[in-house]
C-alpha cells in the first residue's frame, strides 16, 4: 500500500492529460475545416422570374431578406465551399461575380469580392449557420444581387 | 449514615458482600432505624422492579438470535472492507478531482474565450477604390449581417438630382 502511495495522483494526471489532448484535438479538428454554403441570389419586384431556369430562394433565407424592398428572390447559383484554415478559396458565381474566401478563426471569415474581375471589397465577418452574411448591391432595372454565405 | 454504608447496605441486600460485612450490616440494621428504613425502601424497590420488569420472548432460540447478530456484524465489516482496500487511491482521487475539474473548466473557458474573442468583434470592411462604398448592417431580428455595396459616383449623381 505504501508503494502505491508514492504516486497516488499519477493515474489522474494521465487521465487529465488524456482529456486535455482530446479537448485540444477536438478543438483543432473543429477549427481545421469548415464548410460554407454560398449562393448568388437575384432580388426582383417583377411578378415573374427573369429567367425561367432560376428557382425561388429557400423560404427561410428569403424570410431573412425580408428587410429589403424586393419581393422575390431567385437562386442564380449555389456552391459549397470546404475551407481549410487560412487557405484561400476562389469561386466564380457568375461571369461577372467572383469571391475569394478565407477562414480566419472560429466563425470569422475574410471575403474578397470581385466584380468583372476587379477587386471591389474586402470584408471580414462572422458567419454561422444561424447568422449568414449577405453581400448585396443594386443592379439595373431596380433589381439587386445578393451573395448569401452561411456555415454548413 | 454516610454514602459508603448506604452502598454496603445495597450490596448486602443484593447478596454481594462477604460474610464479615454481612454480619456488620446485619448488626447495623438491628439498632439503626435509618438503616432499616433504607433497607425497607430498597427491598420494596427491588421487588417492584423484579415484578414489573418487561420480558421479551425471542422469536427464535437464543443461540440463533445471537448468531444472527454476529452475522450482521461480520457482514457490515465486510461491506466496509472494500472501501478501506480502495483507500490507497480514494483520498488521492478526492484530493485531485477538484483540481482536475477546475483545470478542465479553465481549459474549456479559455478555449471558448479564444474561439470567441474575435467573433464578438464587429465586421471589418475595406474598399479597394474610391468609387465603391459599403454599408454594414446587422439585424438581430433576422439574424443576418448585410454588407451593402454601392457605387459612390452613382450616389453623387442621385444626390445632385
Amino acid at each position: 500500500m505504501k508503494t502505491n502511495r508514492l504516486f497516488p495522483f499519477t493515474p489522474f494526471v494521465g487521465t487529465g492529460l488524456f482529456i486535455l489532448v482530446l479537448l485540444l484535438g477536438a478543438a483543432k479538428i473543429s477549427a481545421a475545416e469548415s464548410k460554407l454554403d454560398v449562393q448568388l441570389v437575384w432580388g426582383s419586384n417583377g411578378e415573374s422570374s427573369p429567367d425561367p431556369n432560376l428557382k425561388p430562394l429557400d423560404a427561410s433565407l428569403a424570410k431573412k431578406l425580408g428587410m429589403f424592398k424586393w419581393k422575390k428572390y431567385y437562386q442564380v447559383n449555389r456552391k459549397e465551399l470546404v475551407l481549410v484554415d487560412h487557405a484561400l478559396q476562389k469561386i466564380r458565381l457568375s461571369p461577372q461575380c467572383q469571391i475569394e474566401v478565407k477562414h480566419l478563426d472560429g466563425s470569422r471569415y475574410e471575403i474578397n469580392v470581385f466584380g468583372e474581375g476587379k477587386h471591389v471589397q474586402k470584408i471580414t465577418e462572422r458567419i454561422t449557420s444561424h447568422n449568414p452574411l449577405a453581400i448585396a448591391g443594386d443592379d439595373k432595372n431596380d433589381c439587386a444581387w445578393f451573395i448569401l454565405i452561411r456555415e454548413l | 449514615m454516610n454514602e459508603e454504608i448506604k452502598l454496603k447496605l445495597q450490596a448486602y441486600l443484593d447478596g454481594e458482600v462477604s460474610s464479615r460485612e454481612a454480619a456488620e450490616i446485619s448488626a447495623l440494621l438491628n439498632h439503626d432505624n435509618e438503616a432499616q428504613l433504607l433497607a425497607q425502601e430498597l427491598r420494596f424497590m427491588r421487588q417492584a422492579m423484579i415484578g414489573n420488569e418487561p420480558s421479551f420472548k425471542l422469536p427464535e432460540t437464543h443461540d440463533f438470535f445471537w448468531s444472527k447478530i454476529e452475522r450482521e456484524i461480520e457482514g457490515s465489516e465486510k461491506q466496509a472492507a472494500p472501501v478501506a482496500a480502495k483507500g490507497w487511491w480514494r483520498p488521492s482521487f478526492a484530493r485531485y478531482i477538484g483540481g482536475f475539474a477546475a483545470a478542465s473548466a479553465l481549459l474549456m473557458i479559455s478555449l471558448l474565450a479564444f474561439n470567441g474573442q474575435n467573433t464578438s468583434l464587429p465586421g471589418e470592411m475595406e474598399s479597394t477604390g474610391e468609387e465603391m462604398g459599403a454599408i454594414r448592417y446587422h439585424s438581430d431580428a433576422d439574424q443576418m449581417t448585410v454588407v451593402y455595396l454601392f457605387d459612390r459616383d452613382r450616389e453623387k449623381v442621385v444626390d445632385s438630382k
